[in-house]
């Protein structure tokens, strides 16, 4: 499993090759708790190099995306292979996350939506 | 006969008389155990199985094998898993058999994640829930100290990969 973390208009894309499986949910788990400390709280992990992902990884992105919409933030998953998206369908997890088919997409998303965020942060002062 | 050791994966192969392949592994409860069987099995399926149809066929057997070593080596306490995947034309079939904590995953409901969203999920309920939805058929039972569980799949594209290889 490798991480590929960019950070691009206060968005970090962390992108994720090979499978994100219970033996290393922990490591990924760990990582995005140190961008979260750093006050990064719109993520998206592209998945369009992962090749499997398992119950505990499906996990990981439903808790991540629970954690940080607590902190005013989002996650989005991008990039799904037939056989992830499968999963997430099966188990109803595209109801709890934010399902993007590309980086582009979700890109154009997050900025709407930090820019929505700044908006209304103006309209409070 | 094949005989092929890895550092905590023992795989070695036979075929019966019902021209069945039959794979058998023997691997330390540990993730990466699970990560090894996972590859080790989707290589074989393919190999197997060798028709762009038989793709999806062939994820949804290995998502099952995953789940399903996962909670041993989660939830077993188990000192050894040993498994058991049997082919043939029509289906696959996999056995697991641990000396761990007795638990049949086919009496447990699976709660579906997404009806109470903002509920958490009890331990091991996605695994549970995917392989619940993904196989056909599944047997449990508890003999002689071991948990076996026996999870199937059918093949339901024509003709599997009749010539046995290794």
């Amino acid at each position: 499993m490798e991480l590929k973390v960019e950070l691009d208009n206060n968005i970090i894309f962390i992108k994720m090759t090979g499978s994100l499986v219970a033996s290393i949910v922990e490591q990924v788990k760990s990582q995005i708790q140190k961008l979260v400390d750093k006050k990064y709280v719109f993520i998206v992990f592209d998945m369009s190099r992962l090749d499997f992902v398992d119950s505990s990884g499906l996990g990981l992105c439903i808790t991540t995306s629970r954690e940080l919409a607590t902190s005013s933030g989002k996650l989005v998953c991008c990039g799904l292979p037939a056989n992830v998206q499968k999963l997430f369908s099966i188990t109803r997890a595209d109801s709890k996350v934010k399902v993007l088919e590309t980086r582009s997409e979700a890109f154009d998303f997050m900025l709407a939506l930090i820019n929505e965020s700044s908006a209304d942060k103006r309209v409070g002062s | 006969m094949l005989f092929l050791t890895m550092m905590s994966l023992f795989l070695q192969s036979d075929t019966n008389m019902n021209k069945q392949k039959i794979y058998t592994f023997s691997i330390k409860p540990e993730f990466e155990g699970v990560d090894k069987i996972r590859k080790e099995i989707r290589t074989i399926l393919a190999g197997w199985y060798a028709k762009p149809e038989a793709v999806t066929f062939i994820n949804d057997f290995c998502q099952i094998i995953g789940e399903l070593v996962n909670n041993a080596v989660e939830h077993g306490n188990c000192l050894e898993l040993n498994g058991r995947l049997t082919l043939d034309a029509k289906e696959a079939l996999f056995t697991l058999s641990s000396n761990g904590t007795p638990f049949d995953p086919f009496l447990t409901v699976a709660d579906m994640p997404g009806v109470n969203i903002d509920g958490d999920l009890p331990e091991g309920g996605f695994g549970l829930a995917i392989i619940q939805m993904l196989s056909d058929k599944a047997t449990y039972e508890f003999r002689d100290g071991l948990n076996i569980i026996s999870v199937g799949k059918y093949f339901t594209v024509q003709g599997g990969n009749h010539g046995v290889k290794g």
